[in-house]
């Protein structure tokens, strides 16, 4: 460990190099923060379309129940089903894989089958889900495909979370336990389970969201399932008067996705 | 110790858990996707296939249009993996190793996380009321009279699709560079300057040749995703700038799955070859790493 005070490693940074170095990073980053910001500032705005953030309102949160615009809720119900159902089979399923590749003989090879999928692009897995499944083995899609795909999304990163604990955990543990007489399902319930919980629960968190908010892979793989980010694509890609109903919803998921996000990593990051 | 490791291994139903996972896995993902390239070959008829030979797929893909589609694809693909790189490197190395562990840091990197669990779509919308005809870039144009028509280029444009496409794809690059920056011993960086290397030559020839697979994996893990969106392109471009993502949409719709096959086998294809290339020099690294020393020695 470094001390705290002591200087970080000079000679790379010049004061300018420092200035040049933060204003790529600022420049950036408010290519990715501006729209996220002005989404909510403008769900607020009685013309959001023009981009200024004034008059405000709450017109749009307030008529987000009003009869035909209501019709999100119904996308919504099947979103967070679907997400529910890959975030517990995604976490169990690399919980199970996690816990095993610290004694894997050839872990290397058992991590890039998992991880590859990371870095393949969104539609790509939904164009193959269709062609394989529904062109060549002639099964309709429907639910089923579009659990397919986010659980393919979603696996390597509960995996990565997992791993973080494992990485971790101290297996002496488990000798310590089995000298003291503890039954395998004792070892894994009150030695193993406790102290990988931080990974599990970020896990659970991320890969719901992971779910919860894709689309590239749903597009193609959704039979004549409408998720809500399908929902919000549609009527966003459309010009309708909905608009404004979107940014307002888009504003709210927005929002909950980033607390949850935050909440999930407090949790893998806190300090035993 | 052999006994105990095997028990630690965990039980015999736990091993056939996982194996058939392992092995549903390969099937039922990775071999689907493999399988593209062999269905880009066969023969189709309606939603399914004729076990037949037949190049019509790429005879269907290989047109002008859809050749313009993805040399465009990869010309825009390529300029913006390059500017992500030329932000993400200074910004990545002085989170790295310029700035000391406390809030800052800590909140930067929180920052550079939470936009992979966001939805796409909702965070690049917005784009279209900053950047339209009506919208606030151009009213504030009008308003300082800069510019007294509205200045159309700005959106459904390659402008516009260039810059949805840099903010969500930033991360991606940033990480694989943070950590492999931050895997370099502070010590290595001491001794260069201790040997009076100025900052460029320390750059050159101790940070650069150790972050290496850093810099490969970011443009694996920004460039290969980046040429399958369909969303900067489709809110942003507007019919204009075409990508690869809105052939495919043309193609499904037109039930033309052969074609959609040989056309996604283009896109494993490139991600195949960004593999090995990526492994290719992950390896030469590894066999130059004695010429390192000697170089250094002279």
């Amino acid at each position: 460990m470094r001390k705290p005070n002591s200087l970080p490693p000079a000679g790379l940074f010049t004061r300018n190099g420092v200035r040049f170095a933060v204003a790529c990073g600022v420049f950036a980053m408010i290519l990715l923060y501006l729209p996220i910001v002005g989404l909510i500032l403008l769900s607020f705005s009685a013309q959001p379309l023009t981009g200024i953030p004034w008059p405000l309102t709450i017109e749009w949160y307030t008529s987000l129940f009003e009869g035909e615009n209501a019709r999100w809720l119904k996308p919504l119900a099947t979103s967070v089903g679907i997400g529910l159902l890959v975030s517990f089979s995604a976490t169990a399923a690399a919980l199970l894989i996690g816990r095993a590749v610290p004694l894997a003989r050839r872990s290397g090879s058992l991590l890039a089958t998992y991880l590859s999928v990371i870095v393949m692009p969104g539609i790509l897995i939904g164009i193959a889900i269709l062609i394989f499944y529904r062109g060549l083995i002639g099964i309709r899609t429907g639910f089923w495909s579009v659990f397919l795909a986010h659980f393919i999304w979603a696996l390597p990163f509960a995996l990565l979370c997992i791993l973080i604990v494992v990485v971790r955990f101290d297996r002496r543990l488990l000798d310590a336990a089995r000298d003291l007489g503890a039954g395998r399902l004792r070892r894994f319930l009150d030695v193993e389970l406790p102290l990988l919980m931080p990974g599990i629960s970020a896990s659970l968190f991320f890969s719901f969201l992971l779910s919860f908010n894709e689309l590239p892979r749903t597009l193609y793989a959704r039979g004549g399932i409408i998720t809500l980010p399908y929902y919000l694509w549609t009527a966003s890609s459309s010009h309708s008067t909905q608009v404004s109903l979107i940014y307002a919803l888009s504003a709210v998921i927005t929002v909950a996705s980033f607390l949850l996000t935050l909440a999930a990593m407090r949790l893998l990051t806190r300090k035993e | 110790m052999s006994a105990i490791r095997k028990g630690q291994a965990g039980t015999g139903v736990e091993q056939a858990a996982i194996g058939t996972i392992t092995v549903l896995w390969v099937l039922g993902v990775l071999l689907p996707i493999l399988s593209l390239l062999v269905i880009s070959f066969i023969q189709g008829k309606g939603l399914g296939f004729v076990w037949a030979f037949s190049t019509k797929a790429y005879a269907d893909i290989l047109v002008d249009f859809r050749i313009e589609i993805v040399l465009r694809t990869l010309r825009i693909v390529a300029a913006v993996t390059f500017i992500e790189l030329l932000l993400a490197f200074p910004f990545a190395l002085w989170l790295a190793k310029g700035l000391k562990p406390g809030w800052l840091k800590s909140t930067l990197l929180i920052l550079l996380v939470v936009p992979f669990f966001l939805s796409p779509a909702a965070r690049t919308i917005v784009w279209r009321s900053i950047l339209g005809s009506e919208g606030l870039v151009n009213i504030f144009l009008a308003q300082t009279g800069i510019s007294p028509e509205p200045v159309s280029w700005l959106l459904f444009s390659e402008f516009s699709v260039h810059l949805g496409l840099i903010g969500p794809y930033f991360p991606s690059m940033v990480w694989p560079l943070f950590i492999s920056f931050s895997l370099i011993d502070d010590e290595l960086i001491k001794a260069s300057r201790d040997l009076g290397a100025d900052a460029f030559t320390t750059l050159r020839h101790v940070v650069v040749p150790l972050a290496l697979p850093g810099i490969a994996a970011g443009l694996v893990f920004t460039a290969i995703p980046m040429l399958g969106d369909n969303v900067a392109s489709t809110l942003l471009g507007g019919g204009n700038v075409a990508l690869i993502a809105e052939s495919f949409d043309d193609l499904i719709r037109a039930m033309n799955y052969p074609g959609a096959a040989a056309l996604a086998s283009l896109l494993v294809l490139a991600m195949l070859l960004a593999f090995l290339v990526a492994r290719l020099v992950l390896a030469r690294r590894q066999a130059g790493e004695g010429g390192i020393f000697a170089e250094m020695q002279a």
